[in-house]
């Protein structure tokens, strides 16, 4: 899961996958945006098979985050 | 695009950005009272994936009149202008306005189109959506004041936007796709973002064609192929009075939808040609005697019926008329041909007959945007006459380019099998069947076949032949008959589906080298003349034998294993398995 976020980001973002570590975020990545933020969320909807409510949405600051809420997330659906 | 997912899609466009970043740069306009930025990845990749440098720019926010005027030259605006965010909750808060307050909106909203058909006039295209309130209204409670908004702007629309103005038809993409799979209210709410990306690709499937025909050139040619395509069956088999071209023939009615579809396209200045590999009195027969046909011989402006290649034709097609191959669509049936055409003339539209017959004429009504910008000539009328007289003045070039590298990209293999029983009726069928590459047109009979079989002094060679997109089984047959010291080619034939491939010279070559391995040197053979077999008429001479003697209706020849195999020059790309 962790490569296919991290596959994920390089592509919306724009950056090679390995400038996605721990720590990124959006004072790492300039592309991450509010419409990076729109892009990351439309992908990660369409390839985990998930739907976030919004308050998830905002809650996803950073690299870390957006996993948790994605394990949280594959989790209640399973 | 489709089986993309959008990542994928956002890192491709900007590859292919790279790439393509030395080319004229193609402008668009995205303006917008809703939030709208995932459109231009997806628009720049369906235009960069056909070669145009497109460059989207998302111009500000809810302030469509103001960025109109500054749009300019050759940049194309994407208008979606969204009555349902006029102001916000506008769509529901109207149910509640008096009549003054509505058409004071109606007002407002009007002059401001006007304006705006006024700044964007000069655009090559633009393109706006028809308003749409099914978003916002109900099915079955009817006389919205939304619902009727929506319909007193769209008829204000189709009256006053300039011929410039192409109208898409929203309703349209979300009965395709449904309403749910188009719209993401939470995003609408929390960002404005209104439209799915699963609408945005449907929505930019329907724009491209006509951005690729304003922009780049439009298709101002159909090249159809004939058999299975025109009509359906094997003109060359199956006889002109065993076509299915009509409604009273199986299958019928969808060759005559698609007839009248490329009729019609006749009368808007497209130019339409054959190119087939038949006999061309077959053809024209076709032409003289099926009066239920809806596409007459004089509809098609060249005709390219020969054994050539269909590359080379096309070429030929697009030296005669004097235009590019890339304002071409071509047609077939066959995955070879369909193949061919598109590794030789990449720039060529290529249309693959479907197997589910019923999917054909829409298949063809879909590619039709390709073949219109709104900006339509009376040269662009005029076009089928004027190549008609323009063809008197040109000759005849041929050029044959690469045809070998198309064939060895193929990988075919022919496997040679001598008297095998699971073989034998389907030869006999062969025998009985196959009527343009034969040499002699003998038909025998399942017992005659037989004895063939257990002669020693008669061969049964049969040819199955195969490449990378599949195996087209058992498809060439030659019987050789040995007395004393000649042997005598008695039976040579191929089925048309494999010709074009130079797979008849390698099956000779392999025929003699049997002939050579039994120890017999002289080779006899003959060209019997029939109705269908023109296509073979001067195969032995081609092939290096000499013409011992002749009649009206026969040829025979003669050459020896030695000289033949001597003279002989292989051809590589074919393997041979025996």
């Amino acid at each position: 899961m962790e490569e296919k976020v991290r596959r994920i980001m390089s592509s919306v973002f724009l950056v090679d996958i390995e400038k996605i570590d721990e720590n990124a975020s959006p004072e790492t990545l300039p592309k991450w945006d509010s419409l990076g933020h729109l892009n990351l969320i439309t992908s990660i909807e369409e390839e985990f098979g998930i739907t976030l409510d919004d308050e998830q949405i905002i809650e996803m600051l950073n690299y870390k985050l957006v996993l948790e809420v994605i394990r949280e997330c594959l989790k209640a659906s399973s | 695009m489709n089986a993309l997912t959008f990542s994928e899609l956002f890192r491709l466009n900007e590859e292919l950005g790279e790439l393509l970043r030395e080319k004229e740069a193609i402008s668009l306009k995205i303006l917008s009272n809703v939030t709208m930025n995932q459109l231009k990845p997806i628009l720049e990749y369906a235009l960069r994936s056909e070669s145009l440098n497109a460059v989207a720019e998302m111009t500000s926010y809810d302030n469509i009149l103001q960025e109109s005027m500054h749009i300019q030259g050759k940049a194309i605006p994407v208008v979606f202008w969204e009555l349902c965010n006029l102001k916000s909750s506008f769509a529901f808060e109207i149910e509640y306005y008096t009549p003054e307050e509505i058409s004071r909106y109606a007002e407002k909203t009007t002059k401001e189109l006007e304006l705006l058909f006024d700044n964007l006039r000069q655009s090559p295209l633009v393109i706006f959506n028809r308003f749409s309130h099914i978003l916002f209204t109900n099915h079955t409670i009817t006389g919205n004041n939304f619902e009727r908004f929506v319909k007193q702007l769209n008829d204000f629309l189709i009256q006053h936007a300039p011929p410039n103005f192409l109208l898409i038809d929203l309703d349209r993409i979300f009965s395709a796709i449904s309403l749910d799979a188009s719209v993401d209210l939470r995003n609408y709410y929390s960002s404005k973002v209104l439209y799915t990306v699963n609408f945005l690709k449907s929505y930019t499937s329907q724009i491209v064609p006509v951005i690729l025909s304003t922009y780049a050139k439009s298709r101002k040619v159909i090249i159809l192929d004939c058999d299975n395509t025109l009509w359906k069956g094997i003109v060359g088999e199956d006889g002109w009075e065993h076509l299915a071209i009509s409604d009273k023939d199986k299958d019928g009615i969808y060759f005559k939808e698609v007839q009248c579809i490329l009729k019609s396209l006749i009368k808007k200045g497209i130019v339409l040609c054959l190119c087939s590999k038949n006999n061309a009195e077959d053809v024209e027969e076709v032409f003289q005697h099926r009066h239920d046909m809806v596409l007459k011989s004089d509809d098609f402006v060249i005709k390219k019926i020969n054994w050539n290649d269909k590359a080379s034709n096309i070429r030929e097609i697009a030296g005669e008329l004097n235009l590019g191959t890339d304002s071409f669509i071509f047609v077939d049936d066959s995955e070879f041909e369909i193949n061919l055409v598109k590794e030789q003339l990449p720039e060529v539209k290529t249309i693959q007959v479907p197997v589910k017959l019923f999917h054909y004429p829409r298949m063809i009504l879909d590619h039709l945007p390709l073949c219109f910008s709104l900006s339509f000539t009376n040269e662009d009328l005029a076009r089928v006459q004027m190549y008609q007289q323009e063809l008197r003045r040109t000759t005849e070039k041929s050029r044959f380019q690469d045809m070998d590298d198309y064939l060895a990209s193929l990988g075919i293999k022919v496997v040679i099998s001598e008297k095998n029983p699971e073989e034998m009726e389907r030869l006999t069928q062969l025998t009985q069947k196959t009527n343009q590459f034969n040499l002699t047109t003998k038909r025998y009979l399942p017992g005659e076949m037989q004895q063939f079989y257990q002669s020693s002094h008669t061969d049964v060679l049969s040819l199955s032949v195969s490449d990378k997109f599949g195996n087209f089984g058992i498809t060439g047959l030659c019987i050789i008959k040995y007395s004393k010291n000649i042997a005598v080619i008695d039976t040579l034939l191929l089925s048309c589906r494999i010709l074009g491939r130079n797979i008849e010279s390698v099956f000779l070559m392999e025929i003699v080298k049997r002939v050579y391995m039994k120890r017999y040197d002289l080779i006899q053979a003959t060209y019997k003349k029939t109705l269908k077999n023109g296509i073979v008429e001067s195969f032995y001479d081609k092939s290096g034998f000499a013409l011992l003697g002749s009649d009206n209706d026969e040829r025979r020849y003669e050459t020896t294993c030695r000289k033949f195999l001597g003279n002989a020059r292989p051809v590589k790309y074919i393997k041979v398995i025996s």
